[in-house]
């Protein structure tokens, strides 16, 4: 086990290594710099340009850049935010946990959904609610996340003013007492989780639903029947337990997903969180922050696979002596 | 193929056929012209009638035509990229599937990598990067950006495959390496190429209108359904029909593609094709 963990960790540290160099490499080739910005300012001379360029040591060739801020960051220290005019750490310390937040609820929330919604149709296989289900997860696996954003911004948002439209607190959020302030804070997410949510559960339940299909075919599940034991047993005991692995993986799977979409439901929901940040900081060719938030999101992804392999494996027996 | 197989197909791929005929004939169907701006000011934002079925927008332009003319782009968008990523995505595949183990194991890591970065971050850094892309650009970095799942599925396809009695035969027989894959291998994964390309068409089409509805797509005045979007966002709160019905052109594509894509691994058997496809 300790081997398979080592191993993993290995495999992750070297995905994250790969992502590091390619993403240094591409920002640094694409046209301009944090300071190209300034072209248009007429108080900014090119001499003042090139001395910040030598300042910052953007005027080094690249792999000696790349040497330095693997070494900064193997200090802890991200570099400075160029656009932002903060400690990149600051700017990731405010913005992280907001994300983490957002996709966090969306995650439990659509895994609790998807699962839920794949029992509910594994029930009754081929009957009127399976095949309504499955029409309506494929339906909801084709809404582009931003404009399924919009639509709820507007149906529960404008037309029916349930939910606030953005950001994450109310304006007097810290004048309540702590409830208020927790059930202020649920209110806010509402709508950007829910939207986040809803797409993943989509997913994760056409994934169990073929799972519990596999699962029901095989020949435990009809041992189980002709031992009598009820259709609800055999379903939730023999067939789930059985179908959870795949569904697991998507642990993995979903997050690139999320984060991806967490861009788009940040700015649409005025949300503080990671992926606005990376939207900015790629339009001002802020170079750090840019790393920074890209690492941050394939340090997330590597450990979030690795954690669905581990848990797999904890699952099931059977994959441990390959391992 | 036989006859009764292939008409199984045929409501799965009417509703996709539909939208295609829809986007060539758009200079037929529309009844106004998508970037011509008519008359004043009366026109602008008008709520959907019979005259404008899906309402106007801010330039008193009628959205059904917009829409209709998006079709073009975001189709053509849309199956260029599959096309491309299933060409990429299979070669790739193919490679690690049945070259050697070093090299198997340098693709499968360098993919691994590239999965792992949100798709929609790279696209945005590639099209901020190099300004703003033109829609053959943008079709090549969709494409570009859109094979890795698929190339995952081959490979393990070609590995699984290379253990059956088929294989054996062929190497037995002296086969090459490279037309043990291309003809001994590549047609037992044949349904998970089509499945995934045709889900890559519906994506492609998703995560463009995502890039344009950042600015960073397809650029104004031509119609794309994301720039259509884009442009709706602004007057939401007052004319939701600029930007609700244009998305729902994408969801009725999108799910269009899906529907046959299942009915495909129905079919043929493609299982983890479908289910592999994350966005």
């Amino acid at each position: 086990m300790l081997r398979a963990l080592l191993r993993r960790g290995g495999q992750a540290a070297l995905v994250v290594g790969i992502v590091a160099v390619a993403t240094f490499t591409l920002i640094h080739l694409a046209p301009g710099d944090p300071f190209s910005a300034s072209l248009d300012d007429p108080r900014v001379s090119p001499e003042v340009r090139a001395h910040w360029r030598t300042m910052y040591g953007f005027d080094q060739p690249l792999p000696v850049q790349f040497v330095r801020w693997t070494a900064s960051v193997a200090r802890g220290e991200l570099g400075y935010s160029l656009s932002k005019n903060r400690p990149v750490a600051q700017v990731v310390r405010a913005t992280v946990p907001n994300t983490m937040l957002l996709m966090g609820v969306a995650l439990a929330l659509s895994f609790l959904l998807g699962i839920g919604i794949a029992l509910a149709q594994a029930r009754h296989p081929g009957g009127w609610l399976d095949r309504l289900l499955g029409t309506t997860t494929l339906a909801t696996w084709a809404l582009p996340d931003f404009w399924l954003a919009l639509v709820l911004l507007i149906a529960f948002s404008y037309w029916l003013p349930w939910f606030p439209a953005g950001g994450m607190t109310d304006d007097l959020h810290d004048a309540f007492p702590f409830w208020w302030r927790v059930g202020d804070r649920l209110r806010h997410l509402v709508l950007p989780a829910g939207t986040l949510a809803l797409l993943t559960a989509a997913q994760i339940a056409r994934h169990q639903r073929v799972a519990l299909a596999r699962a029901f075919a095989d020949g435990f599940v009809r041992t189980a029947r002709a031992k009598g034991a009820s259709p609800r047993r055999v379903l939730v005991r023999h067939a789930w337990r059985a179908a959870l692995l795949p569904v697991i993986t998507q642990l993995g799977v979903a997050l690139p997903g999320l984060l991806g979409g967490a861009v788009f439901i940040e700015s649409i929901f005025s949300w503080p969180g990671m992926g606005r940040v990376a939207i900015d900081a790629i339009g001002a060719r802020d170079y750090p922050l840019v790393m920074a938030c890209v690492l941050i999101g394939a340090v997330l992804v590597a450990v979030g696979a690795a954690v669905a392999d581990i848990l797999q494996q904890w699952a099931d027996p059977r994959l441990r002596r390959t391992a | 193929m036989t006859g009764s197989t292939w008409r199984g197909y045929v409501p799965a791929a009417l509703p996709l056929t539909l939208i295609a005929v829809v986007a060539l004939a758009a200079p037929l169907l529309s009844p106004f012209s998508p970037i011509e701006q008519p008359g004043p000011f009366d026109m602008r934002l008008l709520a959907p009638s019979w005259a404008h079925p899906f309402g106007t927008d801010v330039y008193s332009r009628d959205v059904l035509s917009r829409v209709l003319h998006g079709a073009r782009i975001s189709v053509a968008v849309g199956v260029g990229a599959a096309c491309i990523a299933a060409l990429l995505g299979t070669t790739v595949g193919l490679l690690a599937g049945t070259g050697p183990r070093w090299l198997d194991q340098g693709l499968m890591r360098g993919i691994d990598a590239l999965l792992s970065v949100p798709r929609v971050l790279m696209l945005i850094a590639l099209a901020a990067s190099f300004g703003t892309l033109p829609v053959w650009a943008l079709i090549v970095v969709l494409g570009g950006t859109g094979w890795f799942t698929l190339a995952r599925l081959v490979r393990d396809g070609a590995r699984a495959a290379a253990h059956r009695e088929f294989a054996d035969a062929a190497r037995a027989l002296g086969v090459t390496r490279w037309r043990f894959a291309w003809r001994h291998v590549l047609p037992t994964l044949a349904g998970t190429v089509m499945v995934a390309a045709v889900l890559a068409v519906g994506n492609a089409i998703a995560i463009e209108a995502g890039l344009s509805y950042l600015g960073l797509g397809v650029q104004p005045p031509t119609p794309s359904w994301g720039t259509l979007i884009h442009d709706g966002t602004e007057v939401i709160g007052v004319a939701w029909w600029t930007s609700i019905f244009p998305g729902l052109a994408i969801v009725a594509t999108v799910f269009a593609c899906q529907s046959l894509a299942s009915a495909v691994e129905r079919r043929i058997g493609a299982p983890a094709a479908v289910a592999a496809s994350a966005k």
